[in-house]
């Protein structure tokens, strides 16, 4: 204990900077990983505690349209021992900037078995049945609500649903523990007539008497509710969204891991080091007796304690950064997924095991070669002080080999991806990544050969790329550890950057019309209300309009399967690009009876084909479509499937539609027409209307906060990386303090050592630079090929960002020689007589 | 949740019941700020229309008790009570279009007390009446709420109500025209204007039917009280419960009791109380007219109401004295609302002639300090 306590902590104190900055590698990797966990974590959380407070108590829930005249036999329905029915929908706030409420419709005479909140209607009333049932305004919204808009009881509250817009009165507190603030209460007739639906509910929940054998109530509920509403226990619904998310969070646990991975070389890097500078002590341990286990032991403590201490600062940072990134999470969630918004940060108890498992476990695994290579050395070897260079400077050829083999390995996973399961998607990024990596000795030292002889003219940069292949060893982990950072950066441009050309084209295509028109609260609640159809005349009969495309969005099962509905009247302008081409033929079939077309994703995810039907549950049970299509399409990575109005109609007789879009004659300016609108009809002022050019934006913006996290991630990696070059310089500086004195002694100016060390710098940022733009474009082919075709069904054609690729070189060439600016100016200050002595 | 406002609403009833038992006075009909419908004196009684619900006003019960026997000498006695409470005046112009927009709560209670077993039975229904799940005058129904319902043809009512362990199908056969309470049916709470209620009680109804407990089911004949009553009325901050007694005498009179009680402890002077002797005559009893004395007293535990279950009862004017004594101790509601109703007996002389009864008894106001006995 006393030996590891003066080989690893005193040496650590010796030597704080360097022991910081190796435990800032690992604390920024367990940092990123932790974060992501969190967010993740938080955000399944949020959306379970949605479902708890509407359904929690529940059994079973009925969800969809459900006459309302159909409560007085479901409520009685055999086997179940309480109902009660629910209303919901989404009100906009026109006084509160992107502002909603989800409101729930209750009825507090049946809901009390299910009832996952309390009301509060004064400080000492929980309950006042006189505002309830008498006030049709009185609504309850959440203590966090009211105390962001600063709304008291008693305030009242402008609301919008529909066309119709209602003062309500803040009559309660809603308490509904962890979930969504955006939650609001009111009596469920009172709700009804707000929402304008007075003839339908939107779930009713039942209680069983015998829970855990649901299966004859659902079959008797089956036959008492249209065929389209969906019957299961509250769990399944949680369970389905939570699946629809596990490929979101998955892929930003991988991202997050990169720089768990990046953190391993500086460890790697840090440990061979600590035992080049120690042969002497190690030959001494090793000359009294110490065990090779012994020695392998006090390099793998160091690493441990390295790990430890990094994790635990890790835990502390990863809670900072996910707050810092959780917004951006949820946006994403709710532009991808389902409306969410994450309140509350969610620290699960087993995260800091298993983040300190994962930071120790990566810095024993970056230690466990040089500590195995430190146990190895034989003690005479070891003492003598004269095999202090690297031995073999010449990297064996067999890290060809193993690269080749772990890009084989690569190749396998990428198939098995699509074979067998998504994960080894995940697998293949990861081979390609290390096949690149166990490339870098090699590349680092013809690199440095090359360049001692291109460079030769100058003496500065000859040593230095010299420099280059005498520590290939050192080097080619540091370049690893670099070129992993910059692979990422690259192959995360690369991706995001073809996906954005993608969604451009495709926004070219089918986002053609000249106005856009919905309701503004379906803008920030999604897709709920629907445009009055006077409303949707009026804008018929205007002279300017030439023809209009409406849409209406359903969620129906499809295939056993959750599914988007879109329902179009298409124009025939708008036509989508299919895949195997021939799209006026597809489309032209897409008009056909009982024809839909399909969105590649959910194409993918059935495995369905051209001319394959497609069971789709209406109200009238289960109908098979005719796929007439399969199109190109990234609104939404769960698909879609596209149907025409008369087909809808046939089967589930709902008028309504979500958005309009507006084709105007030639001549007509959008701009002139929207103002014109606005100006002549009352009702415009309920209704987003937006030009082709403002959609686009919007469009564009969405796409901006769904990358977002990815940037985030993408910075921490580089910060990691540049942390790594400061940490290889300083080991390098201090190891060759003696043959710099040397150098210095025979006449070499601080100047020039500062100059050499900066070139080395300089060398080693290009050629990690390199090796990572070239791993980081075979990484971006996995990421769009495999994994994104694999979790999201998405074709995305490669495309390279010259610009953003030409800026990668620009900026981290300059910065890795600032990070060796330390390291440099500490060589170039060293006493000579000391260094030369030692 | 549930539990506080059902209270606060029953409360409220009971207050307003108590209330309403005081002497009126006449003048025309009008509306209140509210919307509601007052009752004012001059108001013609209609049967059996007016046996119907009255939405104008903001409260209103239908109230059945009775004791019953069957052949094999078992006594019961049975509470089936529908009331009806208004949150929101009907709008016949713009009315709502969902079934469950309501302004009007209902709900019920039905109790039956197995006197030979000393054993008593509370349910409750609460509806908001959506979908036929509760309402009035549906062909021969009157009021119902599932399948709690009372009938009403040719003269008589039927009473079903059915819950947990306990049934009743009784049929009940009126023995008299109603009697109107107060002035004429006007009866006034309190000083103010519109501070009355339309009250009308039927007091002795010949009763026969079946009574179902557990496995059992009895064939049982007895006599039972009908209480109308309907209002739109405010709270006195200063009361706090009533003793109120339906009595039916073996002479084949009749009388209602009822005594208010303020919180301080104190008899309100609008206490009062109407006699009915066999040949019909009516003779109203103001406060002075009667006195009430407890001298029994029930608490289920220590930190329960302790409810007055044994009376001494005297109205010097009619020469009668009567001793009020509970068959069962425990016949206490436990329900969204805690009071005590059950059946009494009664014993004791008029003009010196020994004189024997039975009847209902209800105590509320005991549990402690009530909200919403002084909002609005």
């Amino acid at each position: 204990m006393r030996l590891f306590y003066q080989h690893v902590v005193r040496y650590g104190l010796q030597h704080k900077l360097l022991a910081a900055v190796n435990v800032l590698s690992v604390a920024l990797g367990a940092a990123v990983f932790l974060a992501v966990q969190i967010v993740n974590h938080s955000a399944t959380r949020a959306f379970e505690a949605g479902i708890d407070v509407v359904a929690g108590r529940a059994h079973l829930e009925a969800r969809g349209a459900i006459p309302v005249q159909l409560w007085p036999r479901l409520k009685n329905a055999p086997g179940c021992t309480a109902a009660t029915p629910v209303v919901e929908g989404m009100l906009a706030l026109p006084d509160f900037d992107r502002e909603y409420l989800h409101l729930l419709g209750v009825d507090p005479l049946t809901n009390r078995p299910f009832q996952n909140f309390k009301l509060q209607a004064a400080p000492d009333r929980e309950f006042d049945a006189e505002s309830w049932f008498g006030d049709p305004g009185a609504v309850a919204i959440s203590r966090q609500f009211a105390g962001r808009h600063h709304l008291r009881l008693g305030d009242p509250l402008r609301v919008q649903a529909g066309e119709r817009e209602v003062s309500l009165r803040v009559a309660f507190y809603l308490e509904t523990g962890e979930a969504d603030s955006h939650f609001a209460a009111m009596d469920i007739g009172w709700a009804q007539e707000l929402l304008g639906r007075p003839d339908q509910l939107t779930a009713v929940l039942f209680r069983l008497q015998a829970p855990q054998h649901p299966e004859n109530v659902i079959a008797a509920l089956r036959r008492l509710l249209p065929n389209d509403v969906v019957i299961r226990s509250p769990e399944q619904r949680g369970a389905q969204v939570a699946h629809l998310l596990a490929g979101f969070q998955l892929n930003l646990t991988a991202l997050s891991l990169v720089s768990l991975l990046v953190g391993v070389f500086l460890i790697y890097n840090t440990i061979t080091a600590s035992a080049v500078r120690r042969r002497a002590e190690i030959g001494m341990l090793r000359a009294v007796g110490g065990s090779r286990s012994f020695v392998r032991w006090l390099f793998l403590g160091e690493a441990a304690l390295y790990g430890a201490a990094g994790s635990a600062l890790g835990c502390f940072l990863g809670v900072l950064l996910a707050r810092a990134l959780v917004r951006t999470v949820a946006q994403t969630i709710s532009n991808l997924y389902v409306l969410t918004s994450i309140e509350r940060l969610y620290f699960p108890g087993w995260e800091i095991p298993l983040v300190l498992s994962l930071g120790i476990g990566s810095a024993l695994a970056g230690a466990w070669v040089p500590a195995q290579a430190a146990a190895g050395l034989p003690p005479l070897k070891a003492l003598n002080l004269q095999v202090l260079a690297d031995e073999r400077p010449r990297p064996r050829l067999a890290w060809l080999a193993v690269s080749a083999l772990l890009f084989a390995l690569g190749l396998l996973s990428g198939w098995l991806a699509f074979a067998y399961n998504h994960l080894a998607g995940f697998g293949a990024a990861f081979f390609t990544l290390a096949g690149f990596c166990a490339l870098s000795p090699l590349i680092t030292y013809a690199s440095g050969h090359r360049l001692s002889r291109w460079l030769r003219s100058s003496h500065v940069w000859r040593l230095a790329a010299q420099n280059l292949v005498r520590s290939v060893q050192h080097h080619a982990v540091t370049v690893a550890a670099l070129a992993s950072a910059v692979a990422m950066v690259v192959s995360v441009s690369v991706m995001i950057f073809s996906f954005r050309v993608t969604v451009n084209r495709w926004i070219e295509g089918r986002l053609v019309a000249d106005i856009f028109v919905t309701l503004a609260q379906n803008e920030v609640a999604g897709f709920q209300g629907t445009v009055a159809p006077e409303f949707l005349e009026r804008l018929r009969r205007r002279p300017e309009v030439e023809l209009i495309d409406t849409y209406r969005d359903e969620t129906v099962t499809a295939a056993g399967q959750r599914v988007s509905l879109g329902v179009v009247v298409g124009s025939g302008r708008s036509v989508p690009e299919f895949l195997g081409g021939h799209d006026q033929e597809k489309f032209a079939r897409f008009r056909d009876r009982d024809a839909v077309i399909i969105s590649e994703p959910l194409a993918r995810r059935l495995h369905l084909r051209d001319g394959d039907q497609l069971k789709i549950v209406s109200p009238e049970g289960e109908r098979p479509f005719r796929i007439a299509g399969i199109y190109y399409d990234y609104t939404k990575d769960a698909g879609v499937i596209l149907m025409q109005r008369e087909n809808f109609l046939r089967y589930w007789h709902r008028e309504g539609v979500h958005s309009v879009a507006l084709y105007l004659r030639p001549g007509a300016t959008p701009q002139a027409v929207i103002n014109s609108i606005r100006q002549a009809d009352p009702s415009a002022r309920f209704y987003a209307l937006r030009s082709n050019a403002s959609l686009r934006q919007l469009v564009s913006n969405i796409f901006d906060q769904t990358f977002a996290v990815t940037y985030a991630l993408r910075l921490v990696a580089v910060l990691v990386a540049v942390i790594g070059i400061v940490l290889n310089l300083t080991v390098l500086v201090k190891e060759r303090e003696r043959e710099l004195a040397v150098i210095r002694s025979l006449g070499a100016r601080r100047r020039q050592v500062l100059g050499m060390v900066l070139a080395e710098a300089a060398l080693l940022g290009l050629v990690a630079v390199m090796l990572g733009l070239g791993s980081g474009c075979a990484l971006a082919v996995v990421l769009t090929e495999v994994i994104n075709k694999a979790f999201f069904g998405w074709t995305i054609p490669l495309q390279l960002p010259w610009e953003q690729l030409a800026l990668i070189p620009v900026l981290l060439i300059p910065v890795s020689v600032l990070g060796g600016l330390w390291p440099a100016w500490r060589a170039a200050n060293a006493p000579i007589i000391g260094a030369l002595r030692e | 949740m549930m539990s506080s406002w059902l209270f606060e609403v029953a409360w409220r009833l009971f207050c307003i019941l108590g209330i309403f038992l005081l002497a009126g006075e006449l003048s025309g009909q009008s509306v209140n700020a509210d919307g509601w419908q007052i009752a004012e004196p001059g108001y013609v009684f209609h049967f059996p229309a007016d046996h119907g619900p009255h939405p104008g006003f903001r409260t209103e019960w239908w109230y059945f008790t009775g004791n019953l026997a069957a052949g094999d000498g078992r006594e019961f006695g049975f509470e089936l009570t529908f009331f009806r409470h208004g949150y929101r005046p009907p709008d016949p112009v713009h009315p709502p279009q969902s079934p469950f927009a309501t302004g009007e709560i209902k709900f019920a209670h039905f109790t039956i007390t197995d006197v030979n077993d000393r054993c008593f039975y509370a349910y409750e229904k609460v509806s908001r009446g959506a979908l036929g799940d509760a309402g009035y005058n549906r062909g021969e129904t009157l009021v119902w709420i599932e399948d709690w319902r009372v009938d009403y043809y040719q003269g008589n009512f039927r009473l079903r109500a059915a819950a947990g362990q306990c049934a009743i199908d009784l049929e009940l056969e009126p023995q008299m025209a109603p009697v109107l309470q107060g002035a004429g049916g006007f009866s006034r709470k309190a000083g103010g204007p519109g501070r009355a209620s339309y009250y009308y009680s039927i007091p002795i109804l010949k009763t026969r039917g079946t009574v179902h407990l557990g496995a059992n089911t009895w064939t049982v004949a007895g006599t039972s009280w009908f209480d109308r009553e309907w209002a739109t009325n405010q709270l006195e901050p200063q009361q706090a419960g009533w003793n109120w007694f339906a009595i039916q005498l073996n002479d084949g009179s009749s009388l209602m009791l009822y005594q208010m009680r303020l919180k301080d402890g104190g008899i309100d002077p609008y206490s009062s109380g109407k006699y009915v002797s066999r040949e019909g005559r009516v003779i109203p009893l103001a406060r002075d007219d009667f006195r009430l004395t407890p001298n029994r007293f029930w608490q289920r535990d220590r930190s329960a109401p302790r409810y007055p279950v044994g009376w001494q009862l005297s109205i010097p004017k009619l020469g009668l004295v009567l001793a009020a004594v509970t068959p069962v101790d425990d016949q206490e509601l436990r329900l969204s609302s805690r009071y005590w109703e059950g059946c009494i007996r009664l014993s004791g002389t008029q003009a010196g002639q020994p004189v024997q009864g039975t009847g209902y008894m209800e105590l509320t106001g005991y549990g402690g300090a009530v909200s919403g006995l002084t909002s609005p």
